[in-house]
């Protein structure tokens, strides 16, 4: 992210903004606006004078950026805020002063570093979807790193999903859900269970209480019920191939109507069936410290 | 007996008010005495001599004690230690930032042997300061650079021993700054002496001026320093400290050094307050956050 910035320099490769190559260039002569993790504010500035600095610094016409501050503002609904000082906004105010702030330029790119990590989850949930719908007005492309998810899920239309450094799969949302290329990905991307060394998704795992060919035998531990979705935490039996006690723990997502004709409970022996074409994979090694980029 | 049960409430109910855990006593010691032992001890250490000098310096009377001050003589060297004080402040203030900025975001070998010699000033005896610049820039300097008996040599003297403060009041100040508000005003188009004077300086100058206010207070009486190297010369470079003990030791009563001394003390105080009013109008939108 910094790198595509030009607030770091890499080491090896070459940054690309719409097919020009901007490596050697200074931050301010890429075209990026960059909205910080800690929003990075001009305290000392009012919430107007933060959003005009991009065109207060490029000497516009003063009738300019009155115009194109007070579009912004209400753009990011502050236009009543334009007087108030930074350390007088809430958390989420803050964030959309900053998008502002980095959008008023006119951007070619638009780099969100953990927009959302320093707000409440409540918030963070509001303006996502807000920030989404931003991008019907305003056409900007857009990075956004995260380690979240569900919110990197919900808000890009492309995902690339780094792990240590490296770029493990770029695409939809969808394709990195439904064709994860490698387990890391599976596991990273939406929720994974394991089966005998095999990965699924929750949803990908049915419970029966009659065995059918290929089941494996398990026993309920707990059935937790989060609404529509009811989540079934299992102990496989193990199978003598000397796995350790950890991998014989797997969950299945039901439906409410599928758990409440099933009514599991606690110790009960069920049988347990991952469906036929499910995405799956080897278990990996580890799964630790992640990044994905939308 | 607690006022609890004597209103009537359930016995056993958790006893409040006066009858409650504090006792009275306890209570009304945290409220006297702390600020008592303060007030006491500002007074006797601070308040009360100061107030003596006052009274002594109108001994002579209201003629006695506008003679003292407004004859040429302690007229001019009362100008000189608040022009000079003022010079000083100025140049410190930006060297002190300075040396503050390359101390925190520069990093070279023998940084924390820079960073000791800053503060050598305060605690070198300030009569040795003044021998140490003397012997650099007095008669027999190295550099053929006699400053001795100039107002150059009071400058030297008054800013070897003010740098300290202004460098440690900016210093704290420049480390907690948020680097991150540079880089976005960088990548908003800002060129880098745009960042220095829209974003750093603004948040740096209520420090700068808290540095400027504890150097020039500190300028304004320096004597030690100054006794070698200023030569003490009457309308050049005697400055105020020098002209009160000059006085004292010419006359027969305190009441003209005192008379000189309250008038130093006063100008002080005033350019410390427009400095205090100044630095508060500078800080205002940041003191909420």
């Amino acid at each position: 992210m910094r790198v595509i910035a030009g607030l770091e320099t890499p080491d090896t490769g070459r940054v690309f903004i719409d097919g020009d190559d901007v490596t050697g260039l200074a931050p301010k002569d890429r075209g990026i606006g960059f909205c910080f993790q800690h929003y990075a504010l001009f305290r000392h500035m009012t919430v107007w004078e933060n959003v005009a600095f991009g065109l207060k610094v490029r000497h516009r016409p003063k009738d300019e950026i009155a115009k194109k501050v007070a579009e912004l503002l209400d753009l990011v609904r502050l236009d009543g805020q334009a007087a108030r000082y930074p350390s007088q906004l809430s958390g989420g105010q803050r964030q959309r002063m900053a998008l502002a702030r980095a959008l008023i330029v006119e951007p070619r790119v638009l780099l969100l570093d953990e927009p959302f990590g320093a707000l409440d989850a409540l918030v963070s949930k509001e303006l996502r979807a807000w920030l989404r719908r931003l991008h019907d007005e305003v056409h900007v492309t857009t990075v956004l790193v995260t380690h979240d998810q569900e919110e990197a899920m919900e808000v890009a239309d492309n995902l690339a999903v780094i792990n240590h450094g490296r770029l493990e799969q770029v695409g939809t949302p969808q394709q990195l859900y439904d064709e994860p290329v490698n387990d890391f990905v599976l596991t990273f991307v939406g929720p994974a269970t394991s089966i005998r060394g095999e990965y699924f998704r929750p949803h990908n795992v049915s419970v029966s209480r009659v065995p059918a060919p290929g089941s494996h035998q398990a026993s309920v531990i707990r059935v937790a019920h989060l609404g529509f979705e009811v989540r079934v935490e299992l102990r496989l039996d193990p199978d003598g191939a000397g796995e350790d006690e950890k991998g014989l723990f797997a969950w299945a997502q039901l439906d409410r109507d599928t758990a409440q004709l099933l009514a599991l409970n606690p110790g009960d022996r069920v049988h347990v069936v991952t469906d036929e074409g499910s995405p799956s994979a080897e278990a990996p090694a580890r799964l630790d410290g992640a990044t994905s980029e939308a | 007996m607690t006022l609890g049960t004597a209103a009537g409430a359930p016995e056993g109910a958790p006893a409040r008010g006066r009858g409650g855990r504090l006792p009275g006593v306890g209570r009304a010691a945290a409220r006297f005495v702390a600020p008592g032992t303060a007030v006491v001890y500002l007074s006797l250490l601070v308040l009360i001599p100061i107030a003596a000098v006052a009274a002594n310096a109108f001994g002579d009377g209201w003629s006695g004690f506008w003679g003292s001050v407004h004859n040429p003589e302690s007229w001019a060297a009362l100008k000189l230690t608040i022009v000079s004080a003022l010079v000083v402040v100025v140049i410190n203030t930006i060297a002190g930032t300075a040396i503050a900025w390359v101390l925190v975001r520069d990093e070279f070998p023998g940084k924390r042997i820079v960073a000791s010699v800053v503060d050598l000033p305060f605690a070198l005896p300030t009569i040795v300061a003044g021998l140490t610049l003397l012997s650099l820039y007095g008669p027999d300097s190295p550099f053929h650079l006699n400053a001795a008996g100039t107002r150059f040599g009071v400058w030297l003297a008054l800013a070897f021993v003010t740098l300290p403060f202004s460098v440690r009041a900016v210093q704290p100040v420049l480390a907690e700054l948020d680097r991150d508000a540079e880089e976005a005003a960088s990548s908003l188009g800002a060129n880098s002496a745009t960042v220095l004077r829209r974003i750093v300086l603004p948040s740096l100058a209520p420090a700068m001026l808290s540095g400027a206010m504890l150097a020039f207070a500190r300028a304004m009486g320096e004597y030690g320093s100054l006794v070698f190297i200023s030569g003490d010369k009457p309308f050049s470079t005697e400055v105020a400290s020098l002209r009160i003990f000059n006085l004292y030791e010419s006359s027969q009563s305190t009441s003209p050094a005192a008379a000189l001394s309250l008038a130093l003390l006063l100008i002080s105080l005033v350019v410390l307050l427009v400095f205090g009013a100044l630095r508060r109008r500078l800080a205002r939108p940041e003191v909420t956050l």
